[in-house]
Order: structure tokens, then sequence, then C-alpha cells
């Protein structure tokens, strides 16, 4: 099996295909694959260091490694962050002879008419989509009939923090009394830290406290470090860049918000859930079936006032947080272990692979 | 088909040689490389879909395999060896195959044991011209040989330290070394001398800079060998051999055959690395081995090169014969 990404930062997307490999190697042995870019190789080099194979190739030269699918793969599953990358990929996989699966890590996003073209041809190349939420199922299924769809939810293996929680806050500056309201995203637009940003005053004149930490890399960095300067609020704002150490700064956390405007399934919520850490969301698809429906605090997408009701409403009531946390702990168990995920997706892997006895000794393309 | 699976321990420059030729074989799976240098593990691992360790140990541990390559610098030979031996896993290792004899002598023993197939990179032995020589020296056995390696000082900086490399008798100038023994037989007597200068591009080179010895061979030719790093460029590297109306000269790419009707020079055909490779692989698959240097025949010719190194330390002529 390989799972392939020409994403160029797969980041979330990465950690995926990290878990489903690891959770699947009881029953297939999987490599991942990725681009030449500085994304890819730290996806490989990760991928690596867990003990998983690893297949380099040139994103924009793919023929060597089609003829290296010809010879190795039974199966490629490519792992797409939005709905215009991998198209590539899935073509030289069929033209390798194989079964191709892909991934969508993000509901149907595309407007232009190009691009929506092209997806609808590089279906004809897939055997089976996988969506990971019941909403990124339906904006995909709305368009394009249910027959190639099917719905995976997104599965964690949650890591476990090994410091402790009084050491993590003060390595942050953070006081023991102090609040602290953590979120990890990439910085662009997608996660809505604009917003965020626009809240933090609003908490801070209700819960003095607060303790923002921001964890993540991407475009909008620089200029929120800075406009968090100009707003005068360095002091209640720490913007940490990429951090590998997420389990330990969720163990230190007593909020986790995500204020993003539309996701897949987004993992950290899955993290938070499963470390028993309270969490602010959005109400947007993919954040909501993490969380569920009855989840006590949710808010507007892109709605600075509602974010801080939310943010505010969930630190200064700790009974009711942590009634939320529980229930969010256990809705993980239920729900979004990355075995289910795997079991769900080798399963589907099976359907798709010859069955042993008519398994031809030459695969014709 | 099932395919060889074979693991490779070191992934710097000559190891790179050997994958060139070894992904060109599609009864070989490349599967596993381990460096300590745990980013050529990665990139070696990225191209063939491998998997990558930072140690031969967890090599050896996680994944199943059916033959290791052995590819690291000369100071770092031991530990590696000895857990494949352990493991009952045929090897190829390059050459020189340590820096210590003692623990040569040991692995010889245990590799006779536990009788594994086992190959060492002395590829000028599978040169179509050492061929082409041997049929030559058959009718006229040579009697005076002079070997060279007049050449540049490579860039790894391990190369400069004679604790980390052995020095260039050793490093280099053992292929020629090997390639005397193999065409001319064994050697009974050395003794050699060596000079060093200190040199401004080189920080902290303590190698010998330049080096001879002359030998005696068990069938009564004489030599002598010459080496230098001085040069920045490779000047000359190879064997001379002189007989009854027979003047030999090997490189390795071509050979030179003068009986007195002018000095023809004929080009090396195909890649001895390649050959080498190929014989390892078939005995490792099963085939009877035609594997041209094992590990036993390389000790043979290190000792040698180890023999020059303590007669030009001690001033000595060394018996090889009274070993
Ligand atoms: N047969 C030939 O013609 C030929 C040609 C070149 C080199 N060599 C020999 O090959 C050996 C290696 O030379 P090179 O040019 O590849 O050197 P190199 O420095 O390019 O590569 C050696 C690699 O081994 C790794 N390494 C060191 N110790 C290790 C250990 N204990 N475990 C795992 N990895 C380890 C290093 O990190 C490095 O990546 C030398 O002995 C050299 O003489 C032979």
């Amino acid at each position: 099996m390989v799972l392939a990404t020409d994403s160029l930062q797969p980041s979330g997307l990465g950690e995926h295909m990290l878990t489903l490999a690891q959770s699947m190697s009881g029953r297939f042995d999987a490599v991942i694959a990725a681009g030449e870019s500085e994304g890819g190789q730290g996806l490989l080099k990760s991928a690596a260091e867990a003990g998983l194979r690893v297949k380099a190739f040139e994103p924009y030269a793919l023929q060597p490694f089609k003829t290296w699918l010809t010879q190795y793969a039974d199966l490629l599953h490519v792992h797409a962050g939005i709905g215009w990358e991998g198209h590539d990929l899935t073509r030289i996989g069929k033209a390798a002879g194989l079964p191709v699966v892909r991934t969508e890590h993000l509901p149907y996003l595309l407007t232009s008419p190009v691009q929506q073209a092209e997806y609808r041809a590089c279906l004809l190349s897939v055997d089976r989509v996988i969506t990971v939420s019941r909403a990124a199922y339906d904006s995909f299924t709305s368009r394009h009939g249910v027959d190639s769809f099917a719905l995976v939810l997104n599965g964690i293996e949650p890591k476990v923090s090994r410091g402790k929680r009084k050491d993590i806050r003060s390595s942050l500056g953070i006081a023991e009394d102090a609040q602290m309201v953590l979120t990890v995203a990439r910085f662009t637009p997608q996660k809505g830290y604009r917003s965020l940003l626009e809240a933090v005053p609003k908490v801070l004149a209700q819960v003095p406290r607060s303790r923002f930490v921001w964890v993540g890399e991407g475009p909008e960095f620089p200029e929120l470090g800075t406009e968090v300067r100009e707003a005068d609020l360095a002091d209640a704002v720490t913007l940490l860049g990429h951090r590998a150490d997420v389990p330990d700064l969720l163990s230190a956390a007593d909020l986790v918000v995500l204020p993003s405007l539309f996701e897949g399934l987004p993992l950290v919520l899955l993290e938070a859930m499963a470390a028993g850490v309270p969490v602010v969301a959005t109400r947007i698809g993919g954040s909501v079936e993490a969380v569920g429906e009855a989840h006590p605090f949710l808010a507007q997408p892109a709605n600075a006032d509602d974010l801080a009701a939310a943010i505010v409403a969930a630190l200064s009531d700790p009974v009711a947080a942590r009634i939320a946390a529980e229930a969010g702990r256990q809705r993980f168990d239920r729900t979004f272990k990355a075995s289910r995920m795997a079991a769900e997706t080798a399963d589907l892997y099976s359907s798709l692979l010859p069955t042993p006895s008519s398994q031809p000794q030459v695969r014709s393309a | 088909m099932n395919r060889t699976r074979i693991g490779f321990i070191g992934a710097g420059g000559i190891a790179q040689r050997h994958l060139g030729v070894l992904e060109q074989f599609d009864d070989v799976d490349l599967v596993a490389f381990a460096d300590v240098d745990f980013d050529r593990a990665l990139a070696a691992a990225a191209r063939f879909g491998a998997r990558a360790f930072g140690s031969h140990d967890e090599l050896l541990s996680d994944e199943s395999l059916d033959a290791v390559y052995i590819c690291i610098p000369p100071f770092a030979h031991g530990a590696a060896e000895r857990a494949v031996i352990a493991k009952g896993l045929p090897f190829f290792v390059e050459k020189p195959i340590s820096l210590d004899l003692k623990f040569a002598e040991e692995l010889a023993a245990k590799i006779d044991a536990a009788g594994l197939i086992t190959g060492v990179g002395y590829h000028w032995r599978y040169l179509d011209t050492v061929e082409e020589a041997r049929r030559q020296l058959e009718q006229r056995p040579a009697q005076l040989v002079s070997g060279y390696w007049l050449d540049q000082t490579p860039p790894p900086q391990w190369w400069w330290h004679q604790d980390q490399s052995g020095g260039q008798m050793v490093e280099q100038t053992t292929h020629i070394i090997d390639l005397a023994r193999y065409l001319v037989g064994d050697v009974t007597q050395v003794f050699a001398m060596a000079g060093h200068r200190d040199r401004a591009d080189f920080p902290g080179l303590d190698v010998a800079t330049v080096s001879t010895a002359s030998l005696r061979f068990a069938s009564g030719a004489i030599g002598n060998i010459g080496s230098t790093c001085l040069l920045n460029w490779g000047h000359r590297v190879g064997l001379h051999l002189f007989a009854e109306g027979l003047a030999l000269e090997l490189t390795d790419h071509d050979i030179m055959i003068d009986v007195g009707a002018g000095r023809p020079v004929r080009h090396a055909e195909g890649d001895p690395v390649w050959r080498e490779d190929r014989d390892f692989i078939d005995a490792v698959r099963g085939a009877p081995s035609c594997i041209r240097c094992s590990y036993a025949e390389a000790l043979k010719t290190h000792r040698i090169a180890l023999a020059i190194n303590q007669s030009a330390q001690t001033g000595q002529p060394i018996d090889l014969a009274a070993r």
C-alpha cells in the first residue's frame, strides 16, 4: 500500500497519513510517499523516524514514480489537502494498473470552473474517494453523486504528554493562576486567527488572567505577530511557531480554541478531546462533527463577538467546562480512535484488491 | 520471483556506487538503510521506498534481510560486522576491512565457523583486463612488480587521519596490493618507508604524504609500490608487471601489453563493480559462489598493508611468511 501526497505543506494531512499507516501495520505494509518539497521531506523524515517505509518522488516528473509503483505497489492511496491537489498522482496510479483511493481532507471548495472540470476528470481515475467528515461527504456527494464516495471519519492515536503541567507552563511563562487558551493551527486565513485576535481584548476585559498561546507556521505568521504587538497584546498572546510537543502544550492548557472558517475534521480538536481539555470551536461542518451538536461552546465563524462570548463562557464556568471536556473524552473514545479509522480503511482497501485465489501472477494495466 | 532483501549499513559515497548497480537487478529489493547520519539513511531510503535507521542495531532487529552491505569508513568497523555475523547474515563489506588486525582475524574465524558468504570490495579483480593479464602471466610469471597510487587527497576528513583511515597504503593502495597478490601470489616480506609534510590546505592531515614499500613474493618475484596524496589530480593509479619478454601495465580502465611489437593499449570493458555485486547476490541466492574476494582473501591483503605501515614505523623489514 502506498500512501502518497503532493501537498507542499502536509501538516495535519501528513499526521493523518502517519497515523493511518501505523495503525494499519498489522494488516498492510504501508509506504509513505511525498514530493521533494521541504514539507514533503519533513513528512518523509517523520515517517522514517516512526519506522515506516518512505519514498520520495519528483512532483513534476512522475514517470520514475510510476515505474516504481508498477513494480512494488498493490494500491495507491492519494491524500489531497484541497481539491486541486493530487490529480497527477491519481492518474499515474491508474496508469500503473493499481486500484486508486483518494482521501479528501477538506470539504468541496472548488469554485473555478476549470478546477471543477479537472476534479470531475480526476474522479475517472479514482476507485474510491474517502471523505473524513459527514459534512465533507455531503459537500462532495451533492455535486458528484454517491457512487465513488465513502465516509471514514478521521481518527487519531492520542499522544501522551511526557512533561509535568507545572513545568511546561512555567517554561511558557504562564503563571499558575493564569488561564491558558491554546490554539494549534497553521497561520492561514482558513484558520480564522483574525477573528481570534479581535476577540482577545474582549475576553481580557472579562477574564483578565487569560493568556493566549498560538502554535503553528504559515504565511500569516509574521503579519499577525506584528498586529499583536501593535494592538499592545504582546503580554497576553504568545506566538510559538512550529512545535513538536503539542501533547505537552495540551496538558498545560485550560482551553483549546479553533476559530476556523472551514475544516475537514480537525485533528487538533480530536487531540484536545482525547486529552480531556475543554474546547471552543466554530459552528462549521467538520468541527461540529468532532465536538458534537450538543457541545456548549460553539461560536459563529468569523465572528469575534461570538467567539469571545464562547471563550468567556468556557473560562468562567469551570464546572460546565469540565463536564464538556469529559463528554468530549468519551465521544473521542467512541468515535475517533485511529484503530477504527484504520480498520475501515483497510476494509475498503481489501474490497478493491484482487481476492487471493483470483490474484493474477502478472498485473494487467 | 522472490527478491533478495538487502540492507545497507553506511549510506555514503561508495554505498551510492553499489546502489547504482543493485537497483538494476530485478531480483534485489533494497529494503533498509542505516547510517549514523540519519538524513543520509533517509535520503537513500526515500529513493527506494525503504526504511531508514540511525544505527545498525535497529536495522538488524527491525527488518528481515537476506544480506547486508557494510559501507562504512575504516575506523567504524567492528560492532556492525559482529551483529551481522551474530544474525547469520551474508555480507559484503568495503575495503579496508578494519584498522585492527586482531579484530579482522577474530571475524574471519567466526565467518569461517558460521560458513557465511562474504564479499569484499576489491573490485579490480573483476576487470576484464585483469583476466587478460592473468592469462598472459600464466605463460610468463611476473618477476618484477611496480605499483602506484599517485593521487590527490580525498575530501572526507576521516581520510586525513591515521587513526581513522589507516593512511594511504591501507585505505587506497590496498587495491594495488590486492591486485599484486591476485596476479603474482603471496607476499613473504615487506620493507617500507614513509614521509610526511604538513599542508596548509589540509589542516590536521597527519597521514604519510609519501610512502614506498619493497615486496618479496613467494614466487621469487620482487617489487615496489609507491603512494602519494600530494597531487591535486589523479596522476597514476596502477600496476606494472615485467616478465621474460613481457611488460604489462594495468590501470583501472585499461591495459597495455608490450611483447616487443609496439605498445598497444586496450580499454577495459564493462563495470567491475556490476560483476562484483552480481557474483555476491548470485551466491546469496544459492548459486555456487564465484565471489573473487571473500573476507578471508581480503584479510591476506590487509595483513600486507598493515605490515607496510608497521615497517615504515619501525624501520625494520617484516617477514610475513613467519606469521
Ligand atoms: N572499492 C572502492 O573502490 C571504494 C571506493 C570508495 C570508498 N571505498 C571504501 O568504502 C568505505 C566508505 O567510504 P565512503 O567513500 O563511502 O565514505 P563516506 O564518508 O562517504 O560514507 C561513509 C558513511 O558511513 C557512515 N557511518 C560511519 N560510521 C557508521 C556506523 N558505525 N554505522 C553506520 N554508518 C556509519 C557515515 O555517516 C557515512 O555516511 C571506505 O573504507 C572506503 O575505502 C571503497
